[in-house]
């Protein structure tokens, strides 16, 4: 199958003007090829929504009714967006299969781990997820959510690997991580998001798909380099402030493969890691 | 055996080429968003706006980009021709307001009490006053107003409270004023501008390190450890760096951050403006 990351910009808080920015890349995406099209964090809502939250959440069945007739066949986007529920609003993603007429919601994950620190006040606004399992995408390949800061915590990747179907083949990382650092070679966020990309391709055999913002909001740059690699950790950058979107091959034969040369992550007992977690 | 010095403090270089790429971008993207059709900015002639407007320039292309030339009486000469120097060599729009007139204005009808600290107090007033034709073209032109001041400088509240100060958006709050001279160098701003030295250029002679009793080369290591790094002055210290200095920006920084807030509202109500009335400024309704 191939996957397309896309790299996009958004209006801070209209969702209306943002929906028509994701029809259009994720058209050019099915242009490419790509039957699955990763939006990044909160792309339907923009990032720094504070106050503005409780207005525009939207329940993940409008969220997918929203790519209801939107000319996708045959495409699973995945989108960010404030999430409401009866009690609570979420950092949520969702997969939407987007098919000839009405749009079909396959799975939403709310983010786990809500930054606090430096720049960030999210779990003033949301409310925490609790749960992280994988979703089945049309064709057979297993992607689950890894949302901007739960991908710097290993303690989710490592549960994901003991799903009884072990490590999902796609890991789908959506971030708007505000770049910070300009005296290194790439802005110093990047290149922590790049090492745990790799990482994960490395050691879990999962390609990873990391669908970085592009943008301003206020004094917040988003700078982009968004990155997807293979399950053999190869990696594919995208530029700095601009749109892009990465397209990248994944062959689940050729995954399984390497997974069975270099079986690290099946090989965890995981009587120990219970023990070791207790 | 012999203890070895400790390492000198430095400011880690800038990657330049990426710093420009993000302000230009950043530039572009909140000129858009505001709804403006450019942007305006003061040019003294220094090397901070100077800096500024090849960013905007860069961001926007010339025609987009206007800069005020503003002297008073006592200006230096040699501040407008570096001014003017900048206009040519990027082809911006400009206009020369002399601000001489309407300082003259604000002393004679104005100023209470004239004897009282008057050369800092006219000081301020010529900073207030090239503030009120910025905003006053922002909006006759829809052009939005750039901020000049710089880390440094905004670090020690070296700046005329709603004077200089005042800006809608600025590109380069968060450059040492060495990152400046650096990112100057990689944009090939006439080295006339960049080896000067700064000044406010209030009065004659007037120079940024005299008034300060530092130089900035030595201040922007240390600022970078205690504001960055959240390194503590003993520490900054212990790395080599002079007693004095350390102490003298700490207490600063936080002694003006009044200078960085703007007017505190005293909270009575469920929701206060400043406190927990919380949006972004590119938030759409």
């Amino acid at each position: 199958m191939r996957a397309a990351v896309i790299q996009s910009d958004c209006f801070l808080g209209d969702i209306t003007r943002n929906l028509s920015t994701h029809l259009r890349l994720a058209k050019e995406a099915v242009k490419g090829g790509a039957t699955l099209a990763v939006f990044p964090e909160l792309s339907l809502s923009g990032y720094l929504l504070e106050d503005r939250v409780k207005d525009i959440a939207l329940t993940a069945r409008a969220a997918a009714a929203l790519f209801d007739d939107a000319g996708l066949p045959d495409t699973v986007v995945g989108v960010g967006f404030p999430e409401k529920t009866r009690g609570a609003i979420y950092n949520s993603y969702a997969l939407i299969r987007c098919g000839a007429k009405k749009a079909e919601l396959l799975g939403v994950q709310r983010k786990i781990n809500l930054p606090t620190y430096g720049m960030f006040d999210e779990a003033r606004h949301f409310r925490a997820g609790s749960s992280l399992c994988a979703y089945e995408l049309p064709g057979g390949a297993t992607a689950a959510i890894l949302i901007c800061e739960d991908m710097w915590h290993p303690a989710l990747s490592v549960s994901l690997a003991q799903l009884p179907d072990g490590m999902p083949h796609l890991l789908i990382v959506p971030a708007a991580s505000p770049s910070r650092g300009y005296r290194g070679k790439r802005p110093a966020n990047l290149e922590g998001w790049e090492h745990n990309a790799e990482y994960l391709a490395r050691v879990y055999g999962a390609s990873t798909l990391n669908a970085q913002r592009v943008g301003v909001e206020d004094s917040l740059i988003f700078a982009g380099g968004s990155v997807a690699t293979d399950h053999d950790g190869v990696m594919k950058r995208a530029d700095l402030f601009k749109e892009e979107i990465l397209f990248v091959d994944i062959d689940i034969e050729a995954l399984s493969r390497t997974r069975a040369k270099a079986p690290v992550v099946s090989a965890h007992d995981r009587e120990l890691l219970r023990s070791l977690f207790a | 055996m012999r203890r070895k010095e400790p390492p000198p403090l430095t400011l880690p270089p800038l990657n330049c080429q990426l710093a420009l790429d993000a302000l230009t971008f950043f530039i572009r993207r909140e000129t858009e968003r505001a709804g403006f059709d450019g942007v305006v900015l003061g040019l003294s002639g220094g090397i901070d706006s100077a800096l500024v407007a090849y960013l905007a320039a860069r961001a926007l292309g010339p025609k987009r980009v206007t800069g005020l030339l503003m002297p008073y009486r006592s200006s230096s000469k040699g501040s407008v021709a570096d001014a003017k120097k900048i206009v040519k060599a990027l082809g911006i729009r400009h206009h020369l307001l002399d601000i001489t007139a309407a300082v003259d204005g604000f002393e004679s009808g104005l100023m209470t009490a004239p004897d009282i600290r008057r050369a800092g107090r006219l000081g301020n007033a010529m900073a207030r006053l090239r503030m009120v034709a910025l905003f006053d073209y922002s909006l006759a032109h829809r052009a939005m107003v750039l901020g000049t001041s710089n880390k440094s400088e905004i670090a020690l509240g070296y700046a005329t409270l709603f004077g200089d100060s005042a800006s809608a958006v600025n590109p380069i709050g968060d450059l040492y004023k060495s990152d400046v001279y650096a990112l100057s160098r990689h944009l090939k701003i006439p080295a006339a501008l960049i080896d000067k030295a700064p000044s406010a250029d209030l009065w004659e002679g007037q120079t940024d390190e005299g008034e300060i009793g530092f130089r900035y080369a030595d201040m922007d290591p240390v600022l970078h450890q205690l504001l960055d790094r959240r390194e503590t002055p003993a520490a900054v210290i212990a790395r080599g760096a002079a007693p004095e200095l350390v102490g003298f920006l700490s207490k600063k920084m936080l002694a003006m951050h009044y200078k960085r807030r703007i007017p505190v509202i005293a909270k009575l109500d469920t929701r206060t403006f400043g406190v927990d009335f919380l949006y972004a400024k590119d938030i759409l309704s």
